[in-house]
């Protein structure tokens, strides 16, 4: 069954206290550039927080011409040392990101280290059908 | 402790340098407030022009911006304030200063003045100068989506200036997250005369705890603290609106231009009233307390604000008769569009609208309409003052000068020019002696001993009894804790907890005690002072204005309650004592030499005798 990281956009303050949680646990540094999972600040009131769905046909691995982008048991996986941080792929889906030190495409791994540690109760790792 | 580093743009020139803050201060500074002043009273001469190319902009992150150390998003601003002509620092959460530090910057310097409008794009390893011509007079939430756009889109954060700022009003803020403002007192006029229209900021570096292991343990403790402060819940459910109903009913908060007049209609603009439209809730980074509450106002301008906050409902509602929200949040949005301070901007409105209203002034010599509602009367007034137009010149220039105008000398609720917040010096000796005493003028956020008056730890509100005690030690307290960029509201006011410095321990490699930040606390606050004191202020600028010392409350619980000259001359000798000031309220030679700033206090002297000579003066 396909899982993914779930956001509760009625719930979620914009604090973005899982970007900082997501590049500790994937880097051992606080550094939102690299993180997984992002919040984007439109206007006063209006913000997103993004974050890979494991989407069954995703666009980001049809636009990789390196085929750094690969489905595994339902998880969309990048092999980082195909990828050549072209780019292609956030330009396809904005709920993939480029690590901002290494500049590869990065996704959400389903860690879960941000559900716990998110104040607001807001995330929760999500299987496909489940309510 | 890891390298700090220190980010100097020349505007003038259009260069910029980094430069590393020597270890040592650093470790004495910390960042945020202390980091900044201690480079502003060094580098900037007390008798500059605050708005000339001498004035320089420091903008600090906190010291533990960029970690995840819960609500600790605060960043300060300190510069010459051309409202007050003294030290201004101002502080914002939000998610700029966070990215100020993940971009490596400790301390950002602005220097100079720009020949055009720019606007800056700050990464972790350069800087670039956009030309910014074509957004002159944009507003604040308009010039941060195009900076968004120009400038790294959504990821990076920005600070910018609306018209007021441009037009240099004396109390033009920096916006930043849109509707967050910083720089009462003028910072967003300084930033407007060295031509800068935004700043947009994104980082990419990596920041690594000195001591994982117990940075984690820290960060665990911290939570638990603060999940047992028993002010959370309320700043979490309600905001700061939340004081409304208790300050109105206390007789606490201002009425009708600091009249101490009754306001009768606090219930149309509390947090119920607000919640009843809430939008969503938002929040600053790291923040488990998220106590900022979106609200539209679907009347007027169809704007949006985090708020409207309690000074703006005080300020902008009933000290100027105001009981609708939307028309709160109406003036709040154009406030925040144009970057102007909604406590001065409230102010200088309830000294106008008295006089409006007592007749000494006619609505036609201020091109108002009598018959419009108070909202679009007042909604007209800001654009005089964002524009300079008609009265709105005067108005430009504070509450004081508004006064002076109208022939009404010791009216403006003011001390050292900056006016006072929505909480009634009349109705509380403590808050009186922090108000007299904050070292940018009438602050709120530098002691609160209302809550303590109340509670009863402290002497009753009438009673100068202990205040100068705790006033001297609760802003020593807080200056440390804005080194640190952690918000009062889920850590309280001071450094009251060990696990805070546990934290700051665990984070820098640097064993520091409650004593220690204590101590810093008390050296910011000597500095500022000597800086200040450098230009003439003394205990003749640490009163509250004739207004509010001669008039007291005139309803509700405390009717009658007046802090007197007599009593505040009885706070100030005692506040002075605890210090270790003279009777003039100057520090005494002794006192600056035991906190080690006798050399800071001749640096001070020296620019302005230098600057004396060269000519320049303000």
């Amino acid at each position: 069954m396909r899982a993914y990281l779930a956001v509760d956009k009625n719930v979620c303050t914009g604090c973005r206290h899982c970007e900082y949680v997501c590049s500790y646990a994937h880097n051992l540094a606080y550094n939102p550039s690299r993180s997984r999972i992002r919040v984007n600040r439109k206007d006063c009131l209006d913000f997103i927080t993004l974050v890979c769905l494991h989407c069954p046909k995703p666009v980001c691995m049809a636009a990789c011409k390196f085929g750094a982008i690969e489905i595994e048991d339902n998880v969309i996986h990048v092999y980082e040392d195909r990828c050549v941080g072209c780019g292609d792929c956030i330009e396809a889906c904005p709920r993939m990101f480029l690590d901002g030190i290494t500049g590869k495409a990065i996704n959400c791994d389903l860690c879960g280290a941000c559900v716990e540690a998110c104040p607001e109760g807001a995330l929760r790792i999500k299987t496909i059908g489940e309510k | 402790m890891r390298n700090h580093r220190m980010l100097r743009i020349n505007l003038t020139n259009r260069t910029f340098t980094y430069e590393i803050i020597p270890k040592q201060v650093m470790i004495d500074y910390v960042g945020g407030k202390g980091l900044a002043t201690y480079y502003f009273v060094r580098e900037v001469s007390s008798n500059c022009d605050a708005l000339s190319p001498l004035n320089k902009m420091f903008i600090a992150p906190g010291a533990f911006s960029g970690s995840p150390v819960p609500a600790s998003s605060r960043f300060h601003t300190v510069t010459k304030s051309p409202l007050t002509n003294i030290y201004l620092d101002c502080s914002s959460g939000g998610h700029f200063g966070p990215e100020l530090a993940a971009c490596n910057i400790s301390l950002l310097v602005l220097e100079g003045q720009s020949d055009s409008l720019i606007g800056l794009e700050i990464s972790s390893d350069s800087v670039l100068f956009h030309d910014a011509k074509d957004l002159t007079g944009k507003g604040i939430y308009d010039t941060e989506k195009l900076a968004h756009n120009r400038c790294g889109g959504y990821g990076s954060r920005v600070l910018s200036v609306g018209l007021a700022g441009e037009n240099c009003i004396s109390y033009a803020c920096m916006g930043n997250d849109f509707s967050r403002h910083v720089g009462r007192g003028g910072a967003g006029a300084v930033m407007g005369s060295k031509r800068v229209k935004f700043i947009a900021v994104h980082g990419n570096t990596d920041i690594v705890p000195a001591n994982h292991a117990a940075f984690i343990d820290s960060l665990a403790e911290t939570e638990t603290w603060i999940s047992k402060n028993p002010w959370v819940p309320g700043s979490r459910a309600h905001g700061t609106a939340g004081n409304v109903a208790s300050m109105s009913k206390l007789a606490i908060w201002p009425t009708w231009n600091f009249s101490g007049k009754s306001f009768d209609h606090a219930d149309l603009i509390n947090h119920d009233a607000l919640e009843q439209k809430l939008v969503r809730r938002l929040s600053c980074a790291n923040c488990p307390v998220s106590c900022s509450k979106g609200y539209r106002d679907t009347e007027y301008t169809h704007g949006e604000v985090e708020g409207p906050e309690y000074e703006t409902l005080a300020l902008l509602g009933s000290n100027i008769g105001l009981d609708d929200p939307d028309g709160i949040a109406a003036l709040n949005y154009l406030c925040n569009q144009y970057g102007l301070d909604t406590i001065t901007t409230g102010a200088v409105l309830g000294i106008l609208f008295e006089a409006l209203r007592m007749g000494s002034l006619s609505y036609e010599a201020v091109s108002l309409d009598k018959e419009s509602s108070l909202t679009h009367q007042a909604m007209s007034l800001i654009d005089f003052i964002a524009h300079r137009e008609g009265i709105g010149e005067v108005l430009a220039r504070g509450s004081r000068a508004t006064a002076t105008y109208l022939h009404r000398e010791g009216d403006a609720p003011e001390v050292k020019g900056l006016d006072i917040a929505g909480y009634d010096p009349r109705s509380s000796a403590g808050m009186a002696l922090a108000y007299q005493t904050s070292d940018r003028g009438a602050c709120h956020l530098r002691s609160f001993p209302i809550g303590r008056e109340l509670s009863g730890v402290l002497s009753p509100g009438d009673s100068t009894e202990g205040k100068a005690e705790f006033v001297s030690t609760q802003q020593n307290a807080k200056a440390a804790q804005e080194c640190l960029g952690i918000c009062q509201f889920p850590y309280g006011i001071g450094i009251n907890s060990d696990c805070i410095t546990k934290m700051l321990s665990a984070f820098t490699g640097e064993e520091y005690s409650v004593k220690d930040l204590m101590l810093l606390g008390e050296r910011i606050w000597n500095m500022s002072r000597l800086f200040n004191c450098s230009q003439g202020l003394a205990r003749k600028d640490d009163y509250l204005p004739k207004k509010i010392s001669e008039n007291p409350i005139q309803y509700g619980p405390i009717a009658g309650r007046c802090i007197n000259i007599s009593m505040q001359d009885t706070m100030l000798n005692e506040y002075y004592v605890c210090r270790g000031w003279d009777s003039n309220g100057i520090p005494s030679q002794e006192r600056v030499k035991n906190l080690g700033l006798s050399s800071i206090s001749q640096k001070i002297q020296e620019n302005r005798e230098a600057s004396l000579t060269q000519g320049e003066s303000s």
